[in-house]
């Protein structure tokens, strides 16, 4: 009992004490903060950079059962749910900041009061493993022709998955995930469980995450199974991925550096190479995908003032389609 | 509330159904592998033993990758029973071997003479005796399958079957007041369906010490060849090897085909915090329950017993939100974070205490009073008697639980996954991880090596075992 004591004493931290140190919760891949981390590491050699990476929704858990007691580790918040961040607003969680890398933002992604801004802007489409599949819209996947051959991330696990879903339900309503769940459509896991299902051939049609196809499809080589994106009407989903600091920050010079540093073309390079598209530099794209410009009349729209709406709304969005889809 | 009836019936049903093919399963083989001569019957035991060391989640990912070569679903309840009981069996069976091996040859032997059928003598006589240690074994997979999160989560989705723990997590995942609060009475469900696995285990286990004196007393041991036809021990012995091939040997070898990234994995900085967090937990919990158990039961020999055993019985789960709640109330008044390892350590010994307890007392028991009371006649301190009596003889047991704890703790997942946080990643959160959301092969690399750390230490337990 006394060691646990002392091991428990001597090891709590307080949190409180300002340090060269920033603290990231963020849904981004390894792979991709493997990327990131040398080119902070070189801009602010002085900074002792902490990621911790998880689904969206596990960050959001990991971030509410943290304010239980108060407050979070977390200096700085980078995920994919936008409707969470209104949520942290509202809670009066989030600093509010204007700096000069904020404004190349393009409104409709941007929080109007400056809250969070779209760091980076991954997009859910739909892909397959057969070449031969030709899809016009996302209505085409209530034919029966493709019943027990759709599957998609789970909205509880995957930030990117909730929000394409909250979004299709807003334009195409409920009755349209009812028709796919005759359909059997089985949302499980994260946006990498529906890759390997498409691969293994168990489901035809995977709603997911443009990068992941293009990482499979730079990975793949002679004999495999390769996977094919289909950009459809309505099935071209942006998530304006949002970034914001922690009032409880204990860094918050530190965090603003960084917050910064996410903004400028370093970083915006490295997403884009990831596989994500920049709400900066719109002009990029990722390889293999087409710019931004040929797919964006198949998007279905997002405005961050729209989605401020939505929010209040989230709790009843997951319960409707865990009825719906999940139950 | 209908969902949460339905997912109380589907845990009802996978508990049960995990308790009963378990203790169908562990008593044939136990009975089965009493009919082989000594030289093959050890070597049989210690690899039908080994799937304990078997993570259940892995063994899921290994035969949903077999399954899909062979052309079939392990998706559903069937497949959630199957792959469960793959490992839970283990429990009866060892239970029941013991008993078995222990039972007086005397009575079975008057009972043939008495003109008793092999079947009445096995319905009327070995099956009383070895009841209470084989219910034992059934209820602890009973609480082992109630508490399972991994292989639930992964072939529940497909068929949308859902259990309590994994309503749990979906609830903690739907975020808000709401969901929390439901998390915290799906909690309750569970501890109640616990609760009752536990009673009933307490009372087997007051049963089988108040008959311990009928099996062990006796110097006639069963022979353990109740049939000499060497059909049947064919038979036996090809049936008893299937399950060791589908438990143990064909999941590992899925693994090992789907795995091919070993260098990625060995180079990956990720994987390098994740094995050094797991060793310093692993080791930290081991040292603290063998040591640290070994001197609680020596100077309180009554206390505690009970409630590590309740712990034992709860869910993963349900530790991990205690502790969330215990590390947000830390926060609250001191101003002050719980580092996540803390709590994962915490976890740790919470959960694998009855382990320790457990099997310390069991081991103090063996012993005379006399040999304690002779030393302190003699004028030796407590602790004198501790490290030059006691400790000598108990250093095998300390071992035992030494492996018996980093092997449990290297296989947790359940707590881990609620528990991580910044620089606070195990093999088992790293593995779930790669597995969930980003790179699947990279998973089963990591799930193979971890698969055949985990035999080789189960294999070695054995070893000490024999040796004890």
């Amino acid at each position: 009992m006394l060691f646990i004591g002392c091991l428990f004493i001597g090891c709590t931290e307080s949190g409180q004490k300002p340090s060269q140190k920033v603290v990231i919760y963020t849904s981004i891949y390894k792979e991709v903060i493997n990327q990131l981390s040398p080119s902070l590491k070189k801009e602010f050699p002085d900074l002792e950079v902490i990621w911790f990476q998880g689904g969206s929704e596990t960050i959001a858990t990991k971030v509410q059962a943290e304010l239980l007691g108060g407050k979070t580790q977390a200096d700085l918040i980078l995920t994919s749910d936008p409707l969470w961040y209104f949520e942290l607003k509202s809670q009066g969680h989030l600093l509010k900041l204007d700096t000069p890398q904020m404004q190349n933002i393009p409104p409709e992604w941007r929080e109007k009061e400056g809250y969070f801004v779209s760091v980076r802007t991954p997009v859910m489409i739909l892909a397959s493993n057969d070449s031969s599949l030709k899809l016009s819209s996302i209505e085409d996947l209530q034919n029966p022709e493709f019943k027990d051959q759709l599957m998609m991330p789970s909205p509880l696990e995957s930030g990117t998955a909730f929000l394409s879903i909250a979004l299709t339900s807003q334009s195409k309503g409920w009755e349209y995930f009812k028709r796919l769940r005759a359909n059997n459509l089985i949302a499980s896991g994260g946006n990498s469980v529906v890759i390997q299902n498409l691969k293994n051939k168990d489901k035809k049609i995977g709603w997911v995450l443009l990068e992941n196809v293009l990482a499979y499809q730079k990975k793949a080589t002679g004999g495999k199974s390769p996977l094919y994106p289909l950009y459809v009407n309505a099935g071209v989903i942006p998530i304006p991925s949002p970034m914001a600091i922690l009032k409880t920050s204990a860094n918050v010079d530190q965090a603003k550096r960084v917050y910064n540093w996410f903004l400028e073309q370093t970083a915006q390079k490295i997403l884009v190479e990831n596989g994500m598209y920049s709400p900066v530099f719109k002009e990029l794209h990722p390889e293999g995908a087409p710019p931004w410009k040929e797919i964006e009349s198949k998007t279905i729209s997002v405005h961050f003032s729209k989605l401020e709406d939505l929010y209040k709304e989230r709790d009843k969005i997951k319960k409707e389609f865990t009825n719906i889809i999940l139950r | 509330m209908t969902f949460f009836i339905e997912s109380l019936i589907n845990t009802l049903v996978f508990s049960i159904g995990v308790a009963f093919f378990s203790g169908l399963i562990g008593l044939t083989l136990a009975w089965s592998t009493l009919q082989f001569p000594k030289i093959i019957q050890q070597p049989m035991v210690q690899l039908l033993s080994l799937p304990f060391a078997f993570p259940p989640f892995l063994l899921a990912i290994a035969w949903i990758g077999l399954s899909q070569s062979l052309g079939f679903q392990v998706y559903g309840m069937l497949g959630m029973i199957f792959i469960f009981t793959l490992t839970a069996f283990v429990y009866p069976f060892s239970e029941s071997y013991q008993a078995l091996s222990r039972i007086n040859k005397s009575y079975e032997e008057a009972a043939r003479m008495s003109g008793a059928t092999p079947k009445e003598r096995f319905l009327k006589i070995t099956l009383p005796l070895i009841f209470p240690p084989l219910l034992n074994g059934v209820l602890l997979s009973y609480l082992s399958a109630l508490a399972a999160f991994g292989v639930p989560a992964l072939l529940g989705a497909h068929t949308r079957t859902s259990v309590l723990t994994t309503l749990l997590y979906s609830e903690m995942r739907m975020g808000g007041e709401q969901g929390m609060k439901n998390a915290i009475y799906l909690t309750f469900a569970l501890l109640i369906l616990a609760s009752f696995g536990f009673i009933l285990l307490n009372r087997s286990q007051k049963i089988q010490k108040e008959r311990k004196m009928i099996l062990v007393t006796s110097r006639l041991h069963s022979n353990q060849n109740y049939s000499k036809e060497k059909l049947l021990l064919i038979g036996l012995f090809i049936g008893v090897t299937f399950w060791i091939i589908i438990s143990l040997i064909l999941p590992w070898i899925s693994l090992g085909l789907q795995s091919g990234h070993f260098k990625d994995v060995f180079e990956n900085t990720d994987f390098h915090i994740a094995l050094m967090n797991s060793f310093i937990l692993c080791l930290s919990s081991a040292f603290v329950l063998s040591i640290g158990g070994f001197i609680w039961v020596y100077f309180f020999p009554t206390k505690g017993q009970l409630l590590s055993k309740f712990i034992f019985s709860l869910p993963g789960s349900i530790v991990a939100i205690l502790l969330i709640l215990f590390g947000a109330l830390y926060t609250r008044f001191t101003g002050l974070f719980v580092p996540p390892l803390i709590l994962i350590f915490l976890s740790y010994v919470l959960k694998f205490s009855s382990i320790s307890l457990g099997r310390f007392h069991q081991s103090f028991s063996q012993f005379d009073v006399a040999l304690d009371e002779a030393a302190q006649m003699q004028g030796a301190y407590s602790y004198e008697r501790l490290f030059k009596i006691w400790l000598p003889l108990m250093t095998s047991v300390i071992s035992s639980i030494f492996i018996l704890v980093f092997l449990q703790s290297l296989n947790e997942l359940n707590m881990s996954i609620l528990l991580t946080g910044p620089g606070a990643s195990t093999i088992g959160t790293l593995l779930f991880d790669y597995h969930s959301y980003a790179e699947p092969e990279m998973a089963t690399t990591i799930a193979f090596l971890l698969t055949t750390v985990a035999i080789l230490l189960g294999l070695s337990l054995q070893l000490k075992g024999k040796k004890t």
